[in-house]
């Protein structure tokens, strides 16, 4: 069995105070992750429609019913790949000496290709959180 | 609960913070001053499709409009200061933090963070079978929510009739630590650390409703976990010697409601026709529920002392020593059916001595020598028996050895060596002996690894520098399973003694060519060519481990920083297992810091992970 992992991500940020009053900043993270699993050998008793089972000369009757290639995937299973992308974005602006406004925005996005253990996780959230602050 | 909790947390903020412009106004000409926030507010959120990952640590999207409330409060009067602040993002986002110093004698600082951790639901879809509910053979189902046409379709296709149900725990913790200095007794320390951490919440877990692998039931766990920690200690600085101790107490609480499960008859003999012989595991012999995924609740208790000396500016030596007793108070239970007569007891022991010296200003070493010891009760372990059914089934009692039970002895010695003002070489040596006393299941229960490593930083230029690092690793008898694995997977030539045939089916991709009779006396098909042929050993560690790091630092300019950095891990395993193990990874990347402007910083940054593992993957499957 081979199980095999990879994950790319790349980043980018901003600081910049503009001015005494205005300051803001982004990031940003973007990341692709891929893992698989191949070439699994299960151990089992196969099961095979009509063979005899030769120490008891008897007769199987269901065919591959419980075999576990039929009954399991495993190497698509264990598969997993995950596009994920993260945005921030801030601004903090002083109104006055005493009072500042702040803004911040936050973006999350993830896109899954292989939804065969959590399901379809493919998915967004975003907030806008803004916020007056007096300062004494 | 929890909001109006923190809106009054948040009002009582405000209240001190019109309070405090009274005392800053009376302070006025002294030394003191105050100063503060406050911030209100609020968030608009949105989320769509599955917010599992998405927001993963977060529930504020359920809500679209959430209110923000924080703040801030800092006094500093004469020889005290006091500050508090703190932010309300909504029940489940919460985070507060304090600081309180009395004249540096008297010094408390502690917070309060609470969150929602989002997990996902396992829809066993792997399975590929029909739902039932229990009783039927199901091959799965999931008790919070039956759906009797999930799974697959006549026409073999996955459907899509998935239960949809979110799991989450909240997340909280308190922790504060208090010290107090004594003028008189200059060098003393007393404090105390105390922490509480909270789960709540629901998650999923399963068992098996019958035979393991296929017939799979999920339900909806209630979590209600509660971890105590009470932690005094007291130092005591006389220089050139410094000692300290302390003694931590942790109590785990468990409140979760347990979760009970069914097993169907095949694991029931009492309850049906099955019984007595067909499968006559010993867990289960009345008819009745048995609580799973039951986390017991444990009390931990750790004496540690520390010691160092300082022989001379260039020199010092550190001792320590830890005991450690950790009990199981859930080893016997009526609802998983397991009688014990006592308290299940660890006991772990371990002392240390490391020195440090400066030979010369270019020659430095550190050598440290540990020894560790795990021992554990024997668990001698009661089932009951039951005679109320078809069968009458005797009490049943073993012993179960504990594996945790082991000595360690780590020896370690590292030496660094300025050869010039631009080039420093490092390298070093440890030994460590793990010997287990019981681990009968292993081919070697003593391990011993060897490693050895060296290194170098060079600074080619005032902005340019580099570092390199090489690592070896040889473990003498890696954890290795004896008679893990039988030999179809790897040696097709084992021959049938009964046929003299091959067991290796070609066609079949590994499977062994013996065809299976259900509804016959098949207990001896496993027996004889499962676990009659098991007689190849595996692991999934490595024998030899080669690490190498690279990492270069170059200042491309006043305004610029380029860095990059490279990891190899290589590890192997052939040695006295019937197949390979072999281990390797990447870790790579890049990071680009640079100021365009005045005032602004911006950075770029890449990363690379590699990881592939290859092992032979043993799963004995079981049918009907």
């Amino acid at each position: 069995m081979t199980n095999e992992t990879d994950v790319n991500t790349f980043m980018a940020s901003v600081n910049w105070q503009v001015n005494t009053k205005f300051s803001m900043n982004f990031g940003l993270a973007y990341s692709l992750a891929e893992m698989e699993m191949q070439d699994v050998k299960l151990g089992s008793v196969s099961f095979v429609e009509g063979v005899t089972f030769p120490d008891l000369g008897a007769t199987t009757t269901w065919g591959g019913e419980y075999d576990p290639a039929n009954t399991n995937d495993i190497e698509s299973y264990s598969d997993l790949e995950y596009d994920v992308i993260n945005i921030n974005i801030g601004a903090t602006y002083a109104i006055t000496d005493t009072i500042g406004l702040t803004v911040d925005y936050v973006y999350e996005d993830v896109s899954s290709d292989e939804d065969y253990v959590y399901g379809d996780e493919d998915g967004d959230y975003q907030s806008l959180m803004t916020y007056l602050t007096v300062r004494f | 609960m929890k909001k109006q909790y923190a809106l009054a947390m948040a009002l009582a903020l405000t209240v001190s913070l019109s309070a405090s412009q009274t005392v800053m106004a009376s302070d006025h000409g002294d030394e003191g001053s105050v100063s503060g926030s406050l911030s209100v507010g609020a968030s608009f959120n949105d989320d769509s499709d599955n917010k599992t990952l998405a927001s993963e640590y977060s529930n504020m999207g359920d809500n679209d409009v959430r209110e923000i409330i924080g703040g801030s409060l800092h006094i500093h009067s004469g020889k005290t200061v006091v500050g508090v602040e703190g932010m309300y993002r909504g029940p489940d986002e919460q985070q507060y933090k304090g600081h309180l110093d009395f004249g540096r004698i008297l010094q408390i600082h502690g917070g309060y963070q609470e969150f929602w951790h989002r997990l996902g639901q396992d829809e066993l879809l792997n399975i590929e079978g029909q739902s039932a509910d229990r009783l039927q053979g199901a091959l799965l189902w999931h008790t919070y929510e039956y759906a009797p046409g999930y799974g697959t379709d006549s026409d073999g296709l996955t459907n899509q009739l998935v239960p949809d149900h979110e799991f989450g725990i909240n997340r909280s913790e308190f922790e504060a630590t208090g010290k107090m200095k004594f003028p008189t007794i200059p060098g003393l320390t007393i404090g105390v650390h105390q922490r509480s951490e909270k789960r709540e919440g629901n998650q999923q877990v399963m068992g098996m409703s019958k035979c393991g692998s296929c017939h799979i039931v999920a339900h909806d766990k209630d979590i209600d976990e509660t971890t105590r920690d009470l932690k005094p200690f007291i130092q005591y600085d006389m220089g050139k010697l410094s000692l300290e101790y302390s003694y931590l107490y942790r109590k785990f609480i468990n409140d979760s409601d347990p979760e009970m499960q069914y097993y169907d008859g095949a694991y029931n003999p009492l309850s049906g026709g099955t019984g007595g012989g067909s499968m006559p595991l010993r867990m289960n012999y009345w008819d009745d529920t048995v609580e799973i995924s039951k986390t017991p609740e444990t009390r931990k208790q750790v004496h540690s002392v520390k010691a160092k000396y300082d022989v001379s500016g260039d020199q010092s030596v550190y001792a320590g020593y830890v005991y450690a007793k950790m009990e199981n108070n859930d080893a016997s239970s009526e609802t998983t059916r397991v009688s014990y007569d006592k308290t299940l007891e660890t006991d772990y022991n371990a002392g240390m001595l490391t020195w440090h010296n400066r030979f010369s200003k270019s020659l430095m070493m550190n050598a440290s020598i540990r020894y560790q010891t795990i021992d554990a009760d024997d668990a001698d372990i009661t089932l009951p028996g039951d005679d109320s059914g078809m069968f009458v089934v005797p009490e049943d009692e073993y012993t179960r050895k504990s594996d945790e039970n082991r000595d360690i002895t780590t020896l370690k010695a590292d030496l660094r060596y300025r050869l010039n003002k631009d080039i420093t070489l490092r390298g070093g040596v440890e030994f460590e002996d793990v010997d287990r006393e019981y681990c009968d299941f292993l081919t070697e229960s003593d391990t011993t690894t060897y490693k050895g490593k060296v290194g170098t930083t060079w600074r080619v230029t005032k902005g340019l520098r580099f570092k390199a690092d090489y690592k070896l690793t040889y473990v003498d008898d890696p954890y290795t399973f004896e008679d893990a694995v039988y030999p179809n997977v790897t040696d097709p030539d084992v021959i049938d003694p009964n046929t003299g045939l091959s067991l290796y089916d070609p066609a079949a991709d590994g499977v062994i060519n013996v065809p299976f009779v259900p509804g016959t006396t098949s207990g001896g098909i496993y027996s004889t060519y499962v676990y009659g042929t098991r007689d190849l050993n595996m692991s999934a560690t490595p024998e030899y481990e080669h690490d190498i790091k690279l990492k270069a630092n170059w200042n491309v300019a006043p305004n610029m920083d380029l860095a990059g950095y490279a990891r190899y891990t290589y590890g192997d395993n052939d040695s006295d297992i019937s197949f390979r193990y072999q281990d390797q990874v990447v870790d790579s990347g890049l990071d680009f810091t640079f100021s365009p402007l005045k005032n602004m910083t911006a950075t770029l940054g890449y990363n690379y992970f590699w990881q592939e593992t290859e092992s032979a993957f043993y799963i004995p499957f079981y049918h009907g």
